[in-house]
């Protein structure tokens, strides 16, 4: 699977191949990157592990403030990575969209908000709880 | 590899509320139904039904209808096949929801399926079905054997002369085995894949074609169409050449893909329709060492359905600067069409507006291409076809992944 995690590399942003792609092509090779070690700071790159995987939320509540999720904060959601214990999660819950953050213990789950003006969510047996993608970054704009 | 109900599961992806209820969505001016979910086929809705005729019958139904949303569908499609290259880079993208893949020299191919299948709903959302075979025609095969059959949970290997799942298989469900084939086909008492698989491929080159012979083989197992090989039926427009020599140089590549991009929109043209998506792809030899092996395509939705070459070029661009990497010898670079609706039968229900603002530059560059490529390799549309399309379009949903003022908003 070797080949396949280096096209993964490849494929992680748009256009700015990172030292470990450089460091992935053979001796002998010209290294395509040494040109754009040096590019301009990319916040793609900082923000999107995985592109493919990634998809912009809005959030227009403020039930995650304490979280650092505004009202109005764009949300980077990553699909791929795995919803654990203590992750700000975007759940599906009985088919509604919600941003919270995910608790499982003693095989409860709960949804927990980041405000004392909202009330943790336990879900119960008959309710339906799909994780949609787990948050990795908050962009609150300040203008 | 292909989406179940493409179109409907990507609008789902957004509306998860939508799960279990009836959906469809409509072509490009909503004159017909193009994509049904599984409830709306349950219902009885057919595809290609003209949507004025059904709405009755859809409103009472309770069905959620949506216009077509081809900038959600092109990147929800480019970002399943993003998951397959990540599994091989050796695939062929058959068509907005299709992609073949090579699995050769993996084992555990139905664990390998279910990876994939998994892999797919997760990163994007999209469930996808697997069919795994020796051909490409056996493949598409066990596909839909795994749609059809939930027991099989999505992934199927079918193995060559398995008779009891060739001799359910129709003639007209055969991969390139159209309608028109089938009464001749059964009059030599061919009625299934199974009779067809036992059948003399000889005597089928003689009364019939060499294409079909090839059908012949592919269905026992021996690999006819290679990956990327322009095939039957399809449904897409694909212009796809390798370079006389690989090839580093961008703006060799660039005019490479700007003729592709012109034959395309030429072939389209003739057959009277226009493209929702584009796709551009680039790859280095796959005889080369595994390591410097780089593939990679891009998918774009044009903003209205077009068959202009100035837009057509302009996409297959735009798409060529995200994949191209520096530094590495290419050898074959493709322009893929998709998402084809009728542009004469459209024509009617569009406000025509004459392109005027053609660049300058652009121009220049297709007059060059003309004197390199001698002959009238690039040339516009006749102005009449050239078109700015207004559409109907009253129930698209927001463009979720393409536009900023389309986000998702979440309570
Ligand atoms: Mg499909």
């Amino acid at each position: 699977m070797s080949i396949a995690l280096y096209i993964g590399q490849i494929n992680r942003a748009s256009h700015m191949p990172l030292p470990l792609y450089a460091s992935k092509v053979p001796a002998g090779f010209p290294s395509p990157a040494e040109d754009y070690m040096e590019g301009r700071l990319d916040l793609n790159e900082r923000l999107i592990q995985h592109p493919h995987a990634t998809f912009l939320l809005k959030v227009s509540g403020d039930s995650m403030i304490g979280a650092g999720i505004m009202p109005g904060g764009m949300l980077v959601v990553d699909r791929s990575i795995e919803p654990v214990h203590g992750k700000i999660v975007i759940a599906v819950l009985d088919g509604q969209l919600t941003v919270k953050r995910l608790h499982k213990k003693h095989g409860v789950i709960r949804l927990m908000p980041e405000n004392n003006q909202y009330r943790p969510i336990t879900i119960s047996d008959e309710q339906d709880l799909e994780i949609w993608g787990v948050v990795t970054n908050v962009i609150n704009c300040l203008e | 590899m292909d989406v179940n109900n493409f179109y409907v599961s990507c609008e789902r992806v957004f509306r998860p509320d939508l799960e279990g209820v009836p959906v469809v969505v409509l072509s490009n001016n909503d004159a017909c139904i193009i994509a049904r979910s599984q409830e709306s086929k349950g219902l009885g809705f057919k595809m290609g039904a003209l949507f004025h005729k059904v709405l009755p019958d859809l409103k009472k139904a309770g069905v959620k209808v949506f216009s077509s949303n081809y900038p959600l569908y092109g990147d929800m499609s480019d970002r399943a096949v993003s998951v397959y290259r990540q599994f091989t880079p050796r695939l062929e993208i058959y068509s907005i929801d299709e992609s073949f893949l090579d699995l050769s020299g993996f084992d555990e191919l139905l664990d390998l399926g279910q990876k994939i299948k998994q892999t797919t709903k997760r990163d994007t959302g999209l469930p996808v079905c697997v069919g795994i075979a020796q051909t490409k025609t056996l493949a598409k095969i066990a596909n839909r054997i795994a749609k059809k059959n939930p027991q099989y949970n999505g992934v199927f290997k079918l193995e060559a002369g398995d008779a009891e799942q060739l001799q359910k298989i129709e003639n007209a469900d055969i991969w390139g085995i159209s309608r028109r084939l089938d009464p001749k086909l059964q009059e030599l008492g061919i009625y299934n894949a199974l009779d067809l698989s036992r059948a003399d491929p000889k005597k089928i080159r003689q009364k019939f074609s060499v294409v079909l012979e090839r059908m012949v083989y592919e269905l026992n197992g021996i690999s006819c169409l290679d990956l990327e090989e322009v095939a039957p039926a399809k449904k897409g427009i694909m212009v796809s050449r390798g370079f006389g020599q690989y090839q580093d140089k961008y703006p060799r590549i660039q005019e490479a893909v700007a003729v592709y991009a012109t034959r395309a929109g030429e072939k389209m043209r003739k057959q009277g329709l226009a493209a929702n998506t584009l796709t551009t792809f680039l790859r280095t030899s796959p005889q080369g060492d595994a390591q410097t092996y780089y593939s990679n395509s891009h998918t774009v939705a044009f903003p209205e359905a077009t068959n202009d070459t100035a837009l057509i070029i302009k996409a297959a661009w735009w798409c060529l600067k995200k994949i191209y990497r520096p530094g590495l010898k290419y050898q074959k670079a493709g322009v893929f069409l998709d998402g084809l609706v009728n542009a004469d039968c459209t024509q009617k229900d569009f406000f025509f507006k004459p392109d005027t603002g053609k660049s300058k530059t652009l121009m220049t560059v297709l007059d060059k291409l003309n004197k390199d490529h001698g002959r009238d390799t690039v040339r516009f549309a006749a102005s009449g076809v050239s078109t700015d399309w207004k559409m109907r379009q009253r129930m698209v949903s927001p463009r979720y992944t393409t536009s900023w003022d389309d986000i998702k908003t979440i309570p």
